[in-house]
């Protein structure tokens, strides 16, 4: 059978005449009111009046899809009065007796329907592609280079696709509640679908996740409204962005079709060619949650790993406001020295025995509390070097406290072991820790090694985003203890750098010193330099790290004369990695950008800059907190702390390159800049160099205080 | 085109709408006479494919419902007793897109819309139209294409007399092979253009047969009654007529005995036949029920 034959014999082919009657009859019936003129004239209205006129193409799309979603809303709202009007007249009593397929009586209608439907969306895409097109043409001219045109294309596609799946989700809705509710109760329940698929599903859910991620409306996602979006947090990925709005376009295309061929079935001859149409609409709609399954089957999969290392699921939670004070004991007592002997060199097994010395242990009768992870078999506790009993809960190990005297100090030891392969369920699977053959990653938050107090580790931050539920560690967890450690870690074989270690004899790397936390991080990797950074250097860049390092090696030395903090320790590129502190450091750091930056002293000193300003603002041993965005406004003290660290980034760059920043603009510099300036005016350069060194130390991992750059106000003062 | 129905039962629900109804419907002209709530409009359903039987056999012509119902649709005209129309288009439109689903003619159309005496308000929207005008449109439609079986549900209802003479003579004009199904309750629309007439009577066929033998089912039980005063001596039955003929009171009544005894028996007309079929209808009910209860 050829193709036109095969079309001739569907019961609605385009080619029909009756089917065109049919379809001329009722686009005519529906054009003579006045509600689609109306519609028509809303949609360059709405772009007109919605959305910054200054924003990107898609920017402004998205800005406008809530609102179009009022529209749609109505839209779908019309399309389901208009859908079952003849029913509600009884003029169906008349037309279901002539000799018309229902399947086409239906579709004809559907298509007549979609004549609006199709005006609409054409006039959303053409105001907005055009625009894009604009947006894209002007940005190009104005920065002087080419039009990128694969951004721009797959820019105008997400547009292209946004906008289908809402019009399209318009009326397949409407269609759908006429259809499941006739009358006045179908209008209403769609309005309350439309209103519930809106924050519904994830304020009853905490978390959409198939299937309920897939009622949400197509603008529910990528931002919504801008405050729903800020309180909820619905940023979403991109992957996921697209196969919800496929879904969408899919899924309306199928219920239409569905709806055609279940309108009063009937036992004629359309109906075989009904159940096929059927049948390929679950398909279809099966098909098209498939991006979703497999997301879903992703984090399920992070799902269960997390319960078999943590033995229990991790529950969902809304974690919200500052992290810091909700998650650490602060009535736990102190550790004053830390005795680690740590055996890598059977990974992943991890074998530990620590001993810790509490300055002031809990009284006698009370429980001593220590928090290691769950991931550990504990084999021994040893008091004074007595075995005692003990008891293990979660991530709590509990022993029975001794009689010490008043002011005494109390010894434990504990050897545990276990396997150390742990994922961040984000959705870029990052190691939680992690000790491999040639890598070893132990952040001190991960808890491997016992920390006097009740802790919580690991938990689940709820309402990220739509199908996110990432484990996030927590922050600090000695608060303002600064132990003595005495660390001596047997390395898997493959690692030739433990950062802050020292190699030992045998394989062993030691590190003894005062400090807030430790975190074990090593790889493959040879340490070479010996000026005020060190580099960790990749086997395979031995032969070329000096040169590739030169101009890095000369910031770092006026670093260290601002800052103090020496030595520091480098990968140097392709591995973006500073300094040993946590692994987000690695993904984060922008040292791979300066290698990459030309050779030319002023765009040399450009990317400096910037790299620079991200070393001071990432760099746990400059530690500043940078309070994010979801924990409120900065204080003042971070604010004048930023100001400072653009300070020595100037200074750096200025003693390195003889760069100067340029002047801010007369009027526009804020308060903090200008107390910061006063002070730098007013205050020599050795005697600036010793402040900022002090201030660096003492901020060295705890939260800054106001305390701390009380010199500022001093020197404003005078 | 023959229509034979078998043992069909209708079921809404609990309530039973057509219970074992078995009818052979010839060509010519076929009257369905009934109560309110008889099963006519039913009947007319299923014979129009809107319904489905929930037991029995229906056939029309050659074809069996509802599996060739597309192919029974083809040769059928279908008024229903109540329906709608598209409000924003005109009567012609409608009536051209009916004859396109149809397979009918644009000339076709002109004739009927001249038949049904709408042609100077064809091109007026449909909205405009009164209660009679709508229905000559609905008539219109169901006689289009020539329809081998034309099924008419209370076609007189909002038409004033004038109209109603109109439409039975459109009916009775005979068409070779077509079979005409007319339901009402008034059996004077009936009386002129009816060969046969079907009773329906809670779900139930009561009566087939030609106007004379209807008539013929109210022999004893339609009597008269002159001059005689009510207070003299008690009178049964229903009072049918009262009128004042040749200055005396004659008085017409419906009863199963004699009502008096100066009661004379009357030659029954069609109507009071339908009277007597019901009459004996709802009798041999209750009586089914009385022993029911014993």
């Amino acid at each position: 059978m050829t193709g036109a034959r095969a079309l001739r014999g569907f019961p609605f082919a385009a080619g029909d005449a009756l089917f065109r009657q049919m379809l001329a009859y009722e686009a005519r019936r529906l054009w003579r009111g006045v509600p689609p003129w109306l519609f028509v004239a809303a949609m360059p209205a709405l772009f007109v009046l919605i959305g910054h006129w200054q924003a990107p193409g898609l920017e402004r799309c998205h800005q406008m899809l809530p609102y179009l979603s009022l529209l749609n809303t109505a839209l779908a709202a019309y399309v389901a009065w208009v859908i079952q009007r003849d029913r509600r007249a009884g003029a169906d009593e008349i037309t279901l007796a002539w000799p018309v397929s229902l399947l086409r009586l239906y579709l004809a209608r559907t298509l007549a329907l979609g004549t609006l439907t199709v005006t609409l969306w054409a006039e959303a895409v053409v105001l907005a592609l055009g625009y894009a097109a604009v947006s894209y043409g002007t940005a190009a001219c104005a920065a002087g280079t080419p039009i990128p045109v694969v951004q721009a294309l797959r820019e105008g596609g997400l547009i292209l696709l946004s906008l289908t799946a809402t019009f399209l989700a318009a009326q397949a809705t409407g269609q759908l509640a006429a259809a499941m509710l006739p009358g006045v109760p179908g209008l209403v329940a769609l309005v309350l679908y439309r209103a519930f698929t809106f924050g519904g599903p994830r304020l009853i859910l905490g978390i959409l996740q198939w299937p309920y991620a897939l009622l949400a409306s197509p603008e529910f996602l990528w931002d919504g409204w801008p405050w729903l979006a800020r309180y909820l947090h619905l940023g979403v990925f991109a992957d996921v962005y697209v196969a919800h709005q496929s879904f969408w376009v899919v899924g309306s295309v199928s219920a239409l079709g569905a709806l055609a061929c279940l309108f009063r079935p009937r036992r004629d001859r359309a109906t075989r060619a009904s159940a096929a149409l059927v049948m390929g609409t679950v398909i279809a709609v099966i098909a098209a949650a498939a991006p979703f399954v497999a997301a879903e089957n992703r984090y399920a999969r992070s799902h269960a790993r997390a319960v078999s290392t943590y033995g229990e699921p991790v529950k969902p939670g809304l974690h919200s406001g500052p992290r810091r004070e909700a998650l650490s004991d602060t009535t736990a007592p102190a550790p004053a020295r830390y005795d680690l002997v740590v055996d890598l060199t059977q990974p992943p097994e991890a074998t530990i025995s620590a001993t810790l010395v509490l300055a002031s242990p809990p009284g006698p009768g009370d429980d001593l509390e220590l928090t290691l992870r769950r991931t550990f078999d504990v084999d021994e506790v040893r008091i004074k070097g007595v075995v005692v009993a003990f008891e293990r809960e979660g991530d709590l190990v509990r022993v029975p406290a001794p009689s010490v005297p008043s002011g005494g100090n109390l010894a434990i030891t504990l050897r545990y072991h276990g396997t150390v392969a742990d994922w961040r369920l984000d959705p870029y699977e990052q190691p939680a820790a992690l000790v491999a053959s040639e890598f070893v990653y132990l952040p001190s938050t991960w808890g491997w090694y016992p920390v006097p107090g009740k802790h919580r580790l690991t938990w689940e931050i709820g309402m990220t985003s739509m199908v996110a539920r990432a484990l996030a560690d927590r922050i600090v967890l000695f608060n303002d203890a600064e132990p003595t450690f005495a660390v001596n870690v047997r390395a898997p074989e493959g690692v030739r750098f433990l950062a802050g270690f020292v190699r030992g004899a045998g394989g062993t790397w030691r590190l003894d010193g005062m400090r807030n936390q430790l975190t074990l991080l090593g790889g493959n990797w040879v340490a070479c330099g010996d000026g005020a950074a060190r580099f960790a250097v990749p086997f395979e860049e031995l032969d070329t790290w000096q040169a590739a390092t030169a101009d890095v090696r000369r910031l770092f030395d006026a670093l260290a004369d601002w800052t103090g903090v020496t030595p520091l320790t480098v990968v140097p590129s392709p591995v973006s990695f500073v300094n040993a502190g946590d692994v987000s450091l690695i993904l984060d750091s922008q040292i791979g950008r300066l290698f990459e930056a030309p050779p030319d002293t002023v765009e040399l000193a450009r990317f400096a800059r910037r790299w620079l300003y991200n070393l001071l603002s990432l760099q746990p041993r400059f530690l500043g907190p940078t309070v994010s965005e979801l924990e409120g406004a900065p204080s003042a003290t971070d604010r004048e702390f930023d100001a400072l660290r653009a300070y020595i980034v100037d200074r750096v760059l200025h003693d390195v390159y003889g760069v100067d920043a340029p002047p801010d603009p007369p009027g526009l510099v804020p308060p903090d800049d200008a107390r910061v300036e006063a002070w730098t005016a007013s205050t020599p350069l050795e005697e600036q160099q010793a402040a900022l060194r002090h201030l660096f130390h003492d901020v060295l991992l705890r939260p800054l205080t106001p305390a701390d750059l009380e010199f500022l106000h001093e020197g404003a003062a005078e | 085109m023959d229509v034979t129905l078998r043992d069909v039962e209708v079921r809404y629900g609990r309530q039973v709408a057509l219970e074992g109804v078995s009818l052979e419907l010839k060509e010519g002209v076929w009257g369905l006479l009934g109560p309110n709530g008889a099963g006519k409009s039913t009947l007319m359903k299923v014979l129009a494919t809107l319904l489905v039987a929930d037991r029995g056999s229906v056939q029309v012509g050659p074809f069996r419902l509802p599996r060739q119902q597309h192919e029974v649709r083809r040769r059928l005209g279908y008024l229903p007793q109540e329906f709608g129309l598209p409000g924003n288009v005109s009567g012609r439109e409608y009536l051209r897109y009916a004859a396109a689903m149809k397979g009918a003619s644009s000339a076709e159309v002109d004739r009927l819309l001249e038949v049904v005496g709408l042609r100077e308000v064809a091109g007026r929207p449909l909205r405009s139209y009164s209660g009679g005008m709508k229905q000559r449109v609905g008539i219109a439609q169901a006689l289009l294409g020539e329809p081998d079986l034309l099924l008419v549900d209370e076609p007189t209802a909002d038409l004033d007399p004038e109209q109603r003479t109109r439409l039975r003579m459109v009916l009775a004009q005979h068409r070779p092979g077509r079979t005409v199904l007319f339901s009402t309750h008034v059996v004077s629309d009936l009386e002129q253009v009816a060969d046969r007439i079907v009773v329906l009577h809670r779900g139930r066929v009561r009566f087939v047969g030609t106007l004379e033998e209807l008539a013929a089912q109210g022999r004893g039980w339609v009597w008269t009654l002159t001059d005689v005063p009510e207070a003299a001596h008690p009178v049964g039955g229903t009072v049918l007529s009262e009128r004042l003929t040749d200055g005396r009171f004659v008085r017409r009544l419906f009863a199963r005995r004699q009502p008096h005894p100066d009661a004379v028996a009357a030659a029954p007309t069609v109507e009071e036949g339908y009277l007597s079929v019901i009459a004996r209808a709802d009798a041999a009910t209750a009586s089914a029920g009385q022993k029911g209860r014993k």
